[in-house]
This record gives structure tokens, sequence and C-alpha cells, in this order.
């Protein structure tokens, strides 16, 4: 079905183009890196030590939208205390690099998760709580106005079932992401990605 | 008021309110540290649905009535049959668990107890796909003993 | 050249951390001053009234626990139930009336908290939020033990209720009320005297009584304005003509006054709550009412009390498995724009504590 919007595929030129200057320090130095006898070892320990960084301050943004809100309220409150994990929500996209999609979703609030989504700087998260955001749930048959299923907006990374959710299932799913996160090759990827851009979008001599 | 007499109530406010914060602190914590320890979980929660296995046929209680598929709210039950008369089988019980509202109507209106809430609820995946519960996965789900004792025990009384 | 001022219009949400969900106000102003308020709503439309023409009266339980407002789960299906048994003409056991009874209430002071608490964190009381949701905690614990579910339970049915407590549930109710009324007093110490909350909420946001009726505002809105309304009293459903409770009215109309009316309401219905345990008869909890029913053909209008205020079910029957047409008188609905009169000459900065004081769900507005 359709939700308002063009999509945009992933990779493409909306966000304004690195300088070469920004770009060539840490890509030439992961290559660098990269290619000396035994640097792969040492980038993988850079690497495996920014990601335990970054996997213990995953900064949730305070999106509730409907009843998996209030679960994710008393996760954050006193019995389950998510700041433990050093998820700490913030109230700005600017600063979250986590949107935890919490209830069911309008065709008129979608624009605006996208939008939301797109302020996120990159490496960003998204996990989808409850039913109701992860397809539609009780709101998928017979119904005009609910988005079936949040990933038709925004890639998902996690999937917690539940109408609503237990706060441990939200923080089991967090534990989960933050499992992937620990896996990923965080610097050679970043260095691929802003490669492959310089390589399209390199100005032509001449 | 004269500003003095503010200063002082201000300062007689804080102080009560700052002493139920110190007398909180004294109480015993409620946080629960979950990885490690998890809290008692009732057995009546509404966690995954689950075909629990008779230790007596060593197969599910279902009699393939479709009662729980006509009754749920979401419609997210499947269930297929093959064969006539006795020997009628499964040959699919689909649930989806990423559709379903943890309402228990299935629960309830199942005539042999074939369908129960197992208080477990540690579900989260990558794919949205894992979400569908397969005859296979629902057998697996449930325990080996019954746990969800308390609506057992009530249609039994 | 004289001095002229230019209005500003700003925008508040959908994505706000203290609209309390998805709710955009439209505030236009002048200088610091706000000169209108109109909130857009719409967000979180899920068309409830109309899935539940299409699902049986049985089913509809389950939706109302989540369309409606999903804080206050069982006064829905209290709603909704009481609308079905009236025009289907079905006599609910006595003691299923008590179980409604006393679950209404504990839902009504687990909603209470959920509005403190995040009222609390709009005007910077961190320490209420914890506080509030270490009690809420207790009370949907004391629902997981019976219903299954912490927030969204579909409990009552269509005739009674779906279980009966487990042993020993009794006496850890009454433990948690024992626990549960100090922790009030521990609320109004930390907040009723503090000179920084009493500046920002005390004749802050007032609206006069007339303006309450006129804008059909209900519930602890309506009672903090004067409006003495509560359906309990003056149309008592259920067994609510039973027990001795007070309805707590103020007059100011302000900020303050909807804040000392729900602190109130927690203490009376921690009476209630008891009066519920003491008086509570044995006996049958659910009447003989078949999974496929039909209700005759006909209309029924039900008020019941919510924690927001005036809840309306109307249903209509043609006779079938489903209802052909449901209203939701929604109490959110109608508070929200009582919003508009009481912001009006407000400074932006109480923008919030307005808004939290009002204690709207925005799945209630939307439905």
């Amino acid at each position: 079905m359709s939700t308002g919007f063009v999509e945009t595929p992933a990779g493409s030129s909306t966000e304004p183009l690195p300088r070469r200057s920004q770009i060539a320090p840490i890509a030439r130095a992961v290559e660098i890196l990269d290619n000396l006898p035994g640097g792969g070892l040492i980038l993988t320990t850079i690497e495996s030590a920014l990601n335990w960084g970054r996997a213990s301050s995953l900064w949730p943004l305070t999106f509730g939208l409907a009843c998996c809100a209030i679960e994710m309220m008393a996760a954050f409150a006193s019995r389950f205390d998510l700041d433990r994990f050093g998820v700490i929500p913030r109230a700005t996209p600017r600063q979250a690099d986590l949107m935890i999609v919490a209830g069911r979703c309008s065709i008129k609030m979608a624009p605006i998760v996208r939008r939301l989504w797109e302020q996120m700087p990159e490496p960003r998260y998204v996990i989808s709580m409850g039913s109701c955001a992860t397809c539609g749930g009780p709101f998928y048959y017979d119904n005009y106005s609910i988005l079936k299923g949040i990933d038709q907006v925004v890639p998902v990374d996690v999937y917690v079932p539940g109408c609503p959710p237990r706060p441990e299932a939200l923080i089991e799913g967090i534990l989960k992401l933050q499992e992937q996160i620990k896996k990923e090759p965080f610097l050679r990827q970043h260095a691929a990605a802003l490669a492959a851009r310089r390589h399209t979008h390199a100005p032509r001599a001449g | 008021m004269s500003l003095v007499g503010r200063v002082i109530r201000a300062a007689a406010a804080l102080g009560i309110g700052l002493s139920v914060t110190l007398r909180t602190m004294f109480r015993h914590k409620v946080t629960v540290k979950y990885p490690v320890e998890r809290l008692p979980v009732s057995h009546r929660f509404h966690g995954l649905l689950a075909l629990p296995i008779d230790p007596e046929t060593g197969n599910d209680r279902c009699i393939i009535c479709f009662k729980c598929e006509r009754i749920c709210p979401d419609r997210c039950i499947h269930i297929e049959a093959e064969g006539k008369g006795k020997e009628r089988v499964l040959s699919r019980f689909d649930i989806e668990m990423d559709k379903c509202c943890y309402c228990g109507l299935c629960v309830e209106v199942c005539p042999t107890e074939a369908i129960v809430f197992v208080p477990h609820y540690e579900t989260s995946t990558y794919h949205r796909g894992r979400l569908l519960y397969a005859l296979d996965d629902l057998h697996a789900a449930a325990p080996k003993e019954p746990v969800a004792t308390g609506i057992i025990k009530r249609r039994r009384a | 050249m004289a001095l002229r001022t230019e209005e500003l219009m700003l925008n508040m949400g959908p994505q706000h951390p203290s609209t309390h969900g998805v709710l955009r106000l439209v505030v236009t102003l002048d200088g610091e001053n706000i000169v209108d308020v109109q909130p857009d709503i719409g967000y979180l439309h899920s068309s409830v009234e109309k899935m539940m023409e299409y699902r049986t009266y049985v089913q509809n339980v389950a939706l109302t626990d989540r369309g409606m407002d999903y804080l206050v789960a069982l006064n829905n299906e209290e709603a909704y139930c009481l609308a079905v048994e009236t025009l289907a003409g079905i006599e609910v056991p006595e003691r299923a009336r008590y179980i409604r009874v006393l679950f209404n209430e504990l839902n009504r002071i687990a909603s209470h908290l959920v509005w403190l608490g995040t009222w609390g964190i709009d005007l910077g009381a961190t320490t209420v939020f914890l506080y509030c949701f270490r009690e809420r905690e207790m009370i949907l614990d004391l629902f997981e033990k019976v219903t299954g579910g912490r927030l969204h339970h579909v409990y009552y049915r269509v005739g009674g209720v779906y279980a009966d407590f487990p042993e020993g549930w009794v006496e850890e109710c009454t433990g948690f009320l024992d626990y549960f009324l100090p922790r009030v007093d521990e609320y109004h110490q930390l907040l009723t005297a503090n000179p920084i909350f009493l500046a920002r909420t005390r004749g802050v946001g007032v609206m006069s009584r007339q303006g309450a009726i006129a804008m059909g505002a209900s519930g602890p809105v309506g009672r903090a304005s004067g409006v003495a309304q509560d359906i309990r009293k003056v149309a008592p459903y259920e067994v609510y003509d039973r027990f001795e409770f007070d309805v707590p009215v103020e007059t100011e109309g302000d900020c303050y006054a909807r804040y000392l009316v729900r602190m109130e309401e927690m203490r009376q219905s921690v009476r209630i709550i008891r009066q519920a345990l003491r008086g509570l008869p044995g006996g049958e909890i659910r009447a003989r009412v078949p999974m496929t029913m039909k209700a005759p053909r006909g209309e029924v209008y039900v008020r019941t009390e919510s924690p927001r205020g005036d809840l309306g079910m109307f249903l209509v029957s043609d006779g079938g498995e489903t209802p052909y047409r449901v209203k939701i008188r929604a109490p959110s609905f109608s508070n929200l724009y009582a919003l508009t009169e009481m912001m009006k000459g407000w400074k932006i900065a109480d923008v919030i504590a307005i808004l939290g004081s009002i204690d709207i769900v925005l799945s209630d507005v939307d439905r």
C-alpha cells in the first residue's frame, strides 16, 4: 500500500556530499592499515573497542506513539531502569542513535516518523516495539488509518513482539541490538561507504 | 510576604522534600537487574502461545474444531486439516505472533486446552518472518511440564 | 513610526517530549503571550469505531483496550460490556460486579499515577516520576496475577469477568493499599509545599465553571472548576451506589486545583477498594452468555466515569452478531478542546504545565 510519499533508495544522494578533505583521512587511514601486515588485527581491535563504546551508550529518542510507550516509560522508570545499560532517553533526534517505535503508527504520522529517522545521525538503529509497530497487529484488518508495519517507512533492526511487550522484553530487544552492534565491521563499512560515494560523485577532470 | 519569610518557607519545603528522598534511600531497592535476575511471572501471564504435547499420546490435543481461528479478533491463527472423519490430522497450524494481540480469547474457547499461554516473553528477532510460528515452533515453545496452571485449574474446578 | 508587534505562529509536536503522545499544537504567540491555541489531532486515529462494526460482541472487548484510552483499559471494557449487557438484558452476577468496581478503581489509581509522574517530569520534578512508577508496577503486578495482562487485560466479558482471584490475592491487595496511602502523603510532601511547583501551577490555566460546562469538560478537569458531577454518584452503574466515597470538588479551576482533585481521587479510590474487598460476595463470576451472542435490535447509551471523565458508549444493534454502529464519547476529546479556553493569555512556558494538568490520552482523543 502507498504511504503517501516517495521512498528513497538507501545511499541516495539526498544528503549533502562530504567534502574531499573530510573523507580522505579516515578512509585512507583504514585502507592503509588494512593493507599492512598484521594491520587487520589492529583494525579489528580498534573496531571492537569502538563498537563496545557504541553499544554501551545507545541513546534512544523518546518517541512514544501509543500504548507501548507506557511500557517503554516503565522500562525507563525505577523498576527496570534502562540507564543501567547506558540507554538514556534523548528528546531530540539529533542526539539519538536509536529510535524505539512504540505503538501503532497512523498514515498521517508515517511521514513524520520517516523525517525523524532521517534527522538522526548515522549509524542509526530502529526497534519496532509491539505488534502494532511490527505489522499493524490488531489494526491489520478492516482498518483504513493504521500503517501495516513501520518497516514500510524505516528499516527495522529488531522486532519485539507483544501487545504491549513487557519492559523486560524491550530490554531483551535492546540487548539483542547491542549484540548486533558489537559484531558490526563499523570502520571498514564506514570507509567503504565513503570511498564508494567519493568514487561515484568524484568531479570529472577538465 | 517578606523576602525573609519566603526564603524560610522555601527552605522548609526543600527540607521536607529531601527528607522523603532520604527516607526512600534506606528502603529496599525496587530495581530488578533484569538479565541477571528475573521477576517471577504470573502463571496467567499472556506470553507466548503454544501447543503443549500430551505425554500420553505424544501429540498435541488439538481436535481441529477451528474455534480459535474463528474467535481470534486479529485473524492471526490459520488452521488447515487433511483427511476425513477420525483420520483428520493437522496439516497447518500457524500463528502470526507479530499480529497477535495476546488477548487470550483462543485459550478461552479451546475445548481441549490444546492452545495455552506460556509465561515466556523473550522473543525478539532480527527478522519479521521468524514471528510466524508454525506447528513445530508452537510445539517447541511449549514447556515440558504444564505451566499455565492458573487457567487449567480454573477449568477443571 | 509607531512600534508594531507581529503575531508568531509556533508548531508544537507531533514529536515533542511533553505533548504526551502525538498531539500537534498550533500556538499563536504575541511575544511570549499566547493569543490562540489550536490542537491538531488525528495522528493516532485508529478507526476503532469502524473496526468494531466488523468484530463480534465478544471480540470487541479486545479492541476497546487498545483502540480507546490505553491507560485505563479496564474502564473502557467496563463501558463496553455495560452497554452490551444493557442492550441484551444480561444480568451480571453480584460477585462480578464487585470485582469490576474493584478493578476500575485500581486502574484509576494506576492512571492517575502515570499522570502525576509524567506531569512531574514536565514541571521538572523527576523524582515523582520514579516514585509513581514504583507504585504503579505494584498495581500492574496485582493485575497480572488475575488478568494475565499488564496494560491490556481483556478481562471483563459480556456478562461478568473472565477469571476469579488466585489464592492470596485479596490479602496482597489489602497489603498494597496499606502501603499506598502513606505514599500519597509522600507525593504531597514532594510537591504540594514546593514553591517552584506552586509558582508554576497555582493560578495558572484558570477555567471558569461556565467555561467548563460550555466546553463539556468532565471528570477531574470539570470538578476542579466547580462542576460537581461524578457519574458514579449522579447515575451509579454496577454497585457504586453501595459504597461510601466523596467526590473532591475545587472551585479555583487552575492547574493546582486539578492536581488536588486527582490526588484526593486516589485516596477515595482506595476507600472504595477497601469497601469492595470487605463486602465481596461469593458465587458465580459470569452469567451464561454464548461466545456467539446476538444482541436484540435497538440502541443504547451508557455513561461511566473513566479517570479522564465522562466516558460514554453508544451502541446500535440490528440484531446480528456484530454491532451496527458504535460511537464512543471520549472524555479526553472534550477536555482537549477546553484547553483553548484555558491557555489564552498565559505565557508560552505555561503551555506544558496546562497541557499536562488536563491529562489527555491521544488514543482517547483520536480513537
